[in-house]
């Protein structure tokens, strides 16, 4: 065969190959995107950088302004910490009736005394009568005698029976409550009677204990702790609610504010310290949870972002109280802090398109 | 048998015609009826199964749910592989099926299997359901609904039962899924506070509602006469009734549900948030049945809105009917392409008149091309295959070799016949054509089979490509083989009667009259210098092979479909409210780009949808003005600019179809994916944590990500049995308590009209917001203490799980890597040896090494080995047309010299080789091979026929007769391609227009190669025998 045409048909086979190979293969030449699986997204530099060994996140003024970052001062917050308990308005229906079986044995016993003044009188106008001039029979001076016994063991019966009602009132209701029905404490009582003030039975959970020299707690009727009056230390109580098994205490309450009636639950929220501790409010909207823990972001320059951890917040209504790590004045992020978060982790976000 | 025919046509040629005029008729009418669309369907056989599981967390949805949906259905008939994921409150299982299944055979069997199913589920889970069978591209129209007047909820309710009703009843609609909006129902929400207050827990709330709306049937009375129906009136149908029921009674004293809850009309807790133009909306996704032509049931939905147009206006109700209209892009393609075939088919009449010069041969030509093209049309109607894109496609590039079957015969015949007429004793005219026909025949047959036999491969490729170019494969092998049985029986039958007697000049036309003595001078140059010529040839082979490497590839060019659809994901357990939050603002910056007509946005995900993304993520509908090509572009630069800038979120936009095709792809898309299959999840997030480790190690991946990382915020309260014992309670009660106070518990339903809404138990809504609210939950002890939850359950933080993964029902954890390089194979075998060696795997867990590029080579050695096959077959073919090896292998010196102009096509036009590219590349080896079949074989014929010597002046002479057919054919195909190839990225145009450049270049390259350098070559190095 002509030279020639040998090496015609080895080029042709050299150049068929070839062709077929490149014509088959992706991976030459610059393919587009999508055929290797980039995606869009995944050319944009990362925002992460590092400020003085801390994580930050840098956007620009405008990136901020596009992304709707918004971020508010914190203000200062002092608070104390709280207990939770449950509370119920005290019937004082059993404290009148001591009052009143008071007042009827203190009655009985005002006759008695009396009478007994009286009886002495005359048993000593007897006596001088009988030992003077003997006109008087020895009869009469006893029968007066025995009068004058038998008002004294009155007297004794009615005191112990005194004693026995303060016994069984203290027995109830704690020698407080029971001194001002019995010491007539009237002022607190009769506030007490006229419904101005009520008694509040606060029971504590089975683990709580109250803390030493509490003077008053926050009772509140529908659980809005703002809303939340003070209520004044009386004394323990002496029986426990059967169901909470924890501790219980009275405390007096101004009723007219919550209309408290007797029978009614309240919230009870019982300060911890004595002292308030001071802190920052940051509102509901700029923590997040991540790791199992809450977090705020930061603006810590025009264009920094930095995460905090919040150590043992305590949750109110609208946001949380931050005691340490958070500064009055922080800049803290309220609306786009979960995207901060987005940013940050942006590694994880899982990619949809990736199927098993 | 062939001769028969031709002989039968002849014969019988009035049958013949009037049978070709029927077909005409006939067809026109089917294709005219014949709906079109973009693409064929293109997912793979597969059925979804979704499972709501209201109030699971992803691991439960997993064990309690999914686990039995996967046992059901294993072991079916034609099952491929089942996967699943398994997010919070729902489980989605899918069953991939054969290629060859049947669909609705698959979704029986998957019916049959979930039937009993429910008994095995948690209670409170609704049954399995399949997901509606929907078309490929499933989206048929984006709408959505605003008002300044009406609240959310009565927009939801309006789409609910006005809008939706409607549209599920135009016919070709499987589904509409309903974006945002408040669902109403009636809900008892608790405030716990008063719970306290009268000794209450969340359970009586419950119990006490549900026994108040429980509907009872009450059957009837029957006397010897009648039989009554009893109806029981008066339970509570309202909230003021509700409100009444009795809940507890003490010392006389009742508490009503109205004492302890407020009971109102409110919104359900959502699955999803929706806004138009950052309006809060309810946005409607209306999806096409499988098999629903987009257009005709995106016109027929339309017709259906246009009814509430009025009404809508009345009630102060905006309805953007076209938030995304795909048939927009249908519409504008379908105008395009007929303007271009239009321009085409007048460039084909245009070129036929010039180059026969008689207006009978040219109509008989001309006649073919519609003739071959409705037949191949009609037979794939019949086979169920759809008019598509795809489908044009197959018949527009067939076009070539379509005209070429006629041109040959008619020019052939028209020769003969003028030759015919000039012997002294002519022969009959019978005789004569078919002599002429029969002269070319063999080889056209010859040709016809290679030309088919190339597009073999492309019915055999796998996966998405297979599904989307088999049927442009089909339609180009159907459209020539139609011509070959028209340029069979039609074409001679036509040549007869109308040529018979007509008046044939005995000079050639015109235009081949003054272009022939050029051609000879030519010819005779390239001739006279063969080896210039040849080294000429191989030096534009290198230059063209040189370039090849350097090309860059894609799967489908860039559709300009005038819509882009974005995706953005943030961290698992983003909010709705972020989500929407964040939406807007994008939405703010896409709507100042200019062009962008329309934006809406939905975040999470539609109840029965068939996205099931979580509350982090969104979707976006971006709609633009009417743009050209380079504008879209623009538009989808910035898109993505705008998209880049902004923090905490991935994102992809695509145009809708490509976002369909992504979707649909199964499987990786990441090149290097190590999924660990095991039991213990934790195990997992450890193997796979490591092997990323060792993957950060390796300094050709990048970007190296877990699947399903955990990190979603999770409360987790885990109760504590020795405290339930104290105060005497079974977990149930406290899990139900937890339930209805945060999930809530539908008791029952109220109907009001036609209506029907659910009843449900729920906390008020400022107590569900924070972990404290979960803490101190009331819960009731059977002797009536109020406890909180905290009392009786440890209450922690924790990172959960967004999702869970199963693959063949094991679970699966995914750690996936790209290539820096494209050494591939080296990195995969760094990772194996050092993955199996470096981490212990403990008992019953295993890893996989796959990835998309794994993937994607075995296809690609399927694709090489079938190739290959068909290539022998070609070899064997064209060995027994021209029965001479050496003519064989000088005539394959031709394909590398033609394939070079199309090569120099795609870097002129700065296009990418895509799978239509590799199309257009297929299609002009087989219009080379062809030509040069009929080159050679017309040698011979010269040689052992007309008993010729094989030198220059035969060489010459059979050249010159084959010119005008090679010059009309070459020029007929680049000239009816050239509008589609012009401004290619436009719609309609983007599949076909890089082919029909690839087509156009390769046409240029190949005609001079059939005319000069293959002439020259053969007259070097050929060799022809005198039988």
């Amino acid at each position: 065969m002509n030279i020639i045409f040998k090496i015609i048909l080895l080029f042709l086979i050299v150049s068929m190959g070839i062709m077929t190979y490149s014509l088959f293969n992706d991976e030459a030449g610059e393919s587009d995107e999508s055929e290797l699986g980039i995606d869009d997204d995944d050319d944009i530099p990362s925002r992460m950088v590092n400020v003085d060994g801390q994580h930050a996140i840098r956007l620009d003024i405008d990136l901020q302004e596009q992304s709707g970052i918004k971020t508010r001062k914190l203000e200062a917050m002092e608070i104390r910490e709280e207990l939770d308990a449950f509370g119920q308005v005290f019937n004082i229906n059993g404290l009148v009736e001591l009052r009143s079986n008071l007042n009827k044995i203190n009655g009985q016993k005002n006759i008695v005394l009396s009478e007994l003044a009286a009886t002495n009188k005359k048993l000593k106008r007897l006596q001088v009568l009988h030992k003077e001039a003997a006109n008087i029979s020895t009869r009469q001076l006893q029968e007066v005698e025995a009068e004058s016994i038998t008002h004294q063991a009155r007297l004794k019966t009615l005191n112990s029976e005194l004693t026995d009602v303060r016994t069984e009132a203290e027995q109830a209701w704690g020698s407080v409550l029971t001194a001002w029905v019995i010491d007539n404490d009237t002022d607190t009582f009769e506030q007490l009677l006229s419904g101005k003030n009520v008694i509040v039975t606060v029971s504590l959970r089975a683990k709580d204990t109250l803390p030493e020299q509490t003077e008053y707690v926050y009772i509140g009727r529908n659980g809005n702790r703002i809303l939340a009056q003070k209520a004044v230390y009386i004394s323990p109580a002496i029986e426990s609610d059967s169901m909470l098994q924890g501790e219980t205490y009275y405390f007096l309450a101004d009723a007219s504010m919550d209309k408290y009636r007797a029978g009614m639950h309240v919230h009870v929220w019982v300060p911890q310290t004595s002292e308030s501790i001071s802190g920052v409010f940051v509102p509901e909207s700029a923590v997040v949870w991540s790791s199992g823990k809450p977090w705020v972001y930061t603006r810590n320059s025009k264009e920094l972002f930095i995460k905090h951890v919040i150590n043992s917040p305590v949750e109110l209504d609208e946001g949380i109280f931050v005691a340490e790590g958070l500064q009055v004045g922080d800049k803290v992020v309220t609306s786009g802090a979960q995207m901060l978060l987005a940013e940050e982790y942006r590694w994880s976000i899982p990619d949809e398109d990736d199927n098993p | 048998m062939l001769a028969s025919f031709v002989r039968f046509s002849i014969r019988f040629r009035g049958v013949i015609i009037i049978l070709a005029l029927l077909l005409l008729a006939y067809g026109s009418y089917q294709v005219s009826n014949a709906g079109l669309d973009i693409f064929p369907e293109f997912s793979p056989k597969s059925v979804i199964i979704q499972t709501e599981s209201p109030g699971l967390s992803s691991e439960q949805v997993e064990i309690l749910v999914t686990q039995q949906v996967e046992n059901a259905i294993g072991g079916l008939i034609n099952l491929d592989y089942v996967r699943s994921e398994s997010i919070q409150g729902l489980s989605i299982v899918t069953v991939i099926f054969s290629e060859d299944s049947d669909v609705y055979q698959n979704r029986q069997l998957i019916s049959e299997r979930l039937v009993g199913i429910s008994d095995n589920l948690p209670p409170g889970i609704s049954q399995p359901v399949i997901a509606p069978l929907a078309s490929s591209s499933a989206t048929i129209l984006t709408i959505g609904i605003t008002s300044e007047q009406r609240s959310l909820m009565e927009l939801r309710e309006i789409a609910d039962w006005t809008i939706v009703p409607r549209l599920l009843s135009v016919p070709g609609i499987a589904d509409v899924n309903v974006f945002g909006g408040d669902v109403r129902q009636l809900q008892i929400q608790i405030d716990t506070d008063k719970l306290h207050q009268f000794g209450l827990g969340v359970n009586d709330v419950a119990l006490a509602a549900s026994q108040a709306t429980g509907i009872r049937g009450t059957g009837f009375i029957e006397n010897s006469n009648q039989r009554i129906t009893l109806s029981l009136s008066g339970y509570p149908v309202d909230e003021t009734s509700l409100a009444k029921v009795i809940l507890k009674r003490e010392r006389g004293v009742n508490i009503y549900l109205g004492d302890v809850a407020e009971i109102k009309m409110a919104a359900e807790p959502p699955f999803s948030a929706a806004t138009i133009m950052t309006e809060p909306a309810v946005v409607m996704m209306v999806i096409g049945q499988y098999g629903a032509n987009t257009l005709t049931v995106s016109r027929d939905a339309e017709i259906a809105l246009k009814e509430f147009e009025e009404v809508f206006q009345r009630q102060g109700i905006i309805l953007t009917p076209d938030l995304f209209r795909p048939a927009n892009y249908i519409e504008r393609s379908l105008e395009n392409i007929t303007e271009h075939l239009m321009i085409g088919g007048l460039f084909v009449i245009v070129i036929l008149c010039l180059f026969l010069f008689n207006l009978r041969t040219a109509f008989i030509s001309a006649i073919a091309i519609p003739l071959s093209l409705l037949s191949a049309v009609m037979v794939l109607l019949q086979l169920g295959i759809n008019l598509n894109v795809m489908v044009l496609g197959g018949l527009a590039i067939a076009l070539g070799e379509v005209v070429d079957d006629a041109i040959i015969d008619t020019e052939n015949i028209f020769r003969r016949l003028r030759q015919n007429r000039l012997l002294t004793k002519p022969r009959t005219v019978t005789e004569v054509v078919f002599d002429a026909s029969m002269e070319v025949r063999g080889s056209v047959v010859y040709a016809t089979f290679i030309v088919a036999l190339v597009f073999v491969p492309l019915l055999t490729l796998g996966g998405l490509a297979g599904r989307l170019f088999a049927p442009l494969g089909l339609s180009y092998i159907l459209a020539i083989m139609m011509s070959l049985v028209v340029a069979l029986t039609v074409t001679p039958a036509l040549c007869y009667m109308l040529l018979e007697k007509a008046k044939l000049s005995d000079r050639d036309p015109p235009l081949i009259r003054f272009i022939k003595p050029a051609y000879d001078y030519l010819l005779v140059l390239s001739s006279q210098a063969p080896i210039l010529t040849i080294s000429t040839t191989l030096m534009f082979c290198v230059l063209g092979l040189s370039i090849v490497p350097t090309l860059g590839g894609q799967f489908l060019p860039q559709l300009r479909e005038g819509h882009y659809i974005v995706h953005t994901s943030a961290l698992p357990g983003t909010s709705l409210q972020e989500s929407i939050r964040m939406g807007n603002g994008l939405t703010r910056n896409f709507l100042e780009i200019p062009g962008v007509r329309s934006v809406s946005q939905w975040a999470g995900r539609a109840e029965r949808g068939a996205d099931t993304f979580g509350s982090h993520y969104s979707e976006f509908e971006v709609d633009l003005e009417s743009l050209s090509g380079k504008e879209q572009q623009r538009v989808l630069d910035q898109l993505r600019e705008t998209m880049s800038e902004t923090p905490g979120i991935l994102f992809e936009v695509h145009n809708f179809l490509s976002e369909r095709i992504d979707e649909t792809i199964s499987g990786y898309q990441s090149p290097v994916v190590v999924n660990v299959y095991g039991k213990d999840l934790k195990q997992l997030d450890s193997l796979v944590q490591s092997i990323a480790e060792i993957m950060r190690s390796i300094p050709m991946a990048s970007d190296i990500q877990l699947r399903s990382p955990p990190g979603t915020p999770l409360l987790q309260v885990r109760l504590k049995m020795d405290r339930l014992a104290q105060w005497g309670l079974q977990p149930d009660e406290v899990m139900r308590s937890v339930q209805v106070a945060f999930e809530g518990e539908t008791v029952g339903r109220i109907n009001k009209g036609n209506r029907v809404f659910d009843v449900t138990v729920i906390s008020r809504e400022e107590k569900r917001r924070k972990p404290e609210d979960v803490r101190k939950l009331p819960v009731r002890t059977p002797e009536g203490s109020i406890i909180a939850l905290e009392d009786i359950a440890d209450i922690r933080q924790t990172a959960g799980r967004y999702n869970i993964l199963h693959h063949g029902a094991q679970r699966v954890q995914s750690v996936t890597a790209h290539v820096e390089d494209s050494d591939l194979e080296s990195l995969m075998n760094e990772l194996k040896q050092r993955v199996i060696t470096e981490i212990d795997f403990p008992t019953g867990t295993y890893p996989e090494f796959t990835g998309a590029l794994l993937e994607r080579t075995q296809a690609r050695e399927q694709l090489i080995l079938y190739s290959l096959l068909s290539g022998i077959g070609v070899l064997l073919l064209i060995y027994i047309a021209i029965g001479s090896f050496r003519n064989m292998l000088l005539m394959l010196l031709n394909i590398p010299f033609a394939l070079v102009g199309g090569v120099f096509a795609v870097v002129l036009t700065g296009d990418l080789i895509s799978v239509g590219s590799m199309v257009g590349f297929v299609t002009l080896f087989g219009i080379t091979v062809r030509n040069s079949i009929m080159l050679v074989s017309h040698y011979q014929y010269l040689v052992e026929v007309e008993k010729l010597v094989w030198d220059i002046n035969t060489a010459i002479k059979g050249a010159n007769e084959r010119l005008p057919s090679i010059l009309m054919t070459a020029l007929v195909t680049a000239l009816a391609m050239l509008p589609i190839a012009f401004d290619s990225d436009n719609a309609g145009r983007e599949i076909m227009g890089p082919m029909a450049s690839i087509i156009i270049g390769g046409m240029a390259s190949s005609t001079i190669l059939n005319l000069l350098i293959m002439p020259t070559v053969m007259l070097k190095f050929g060799k022809f025998k005198t039988v």
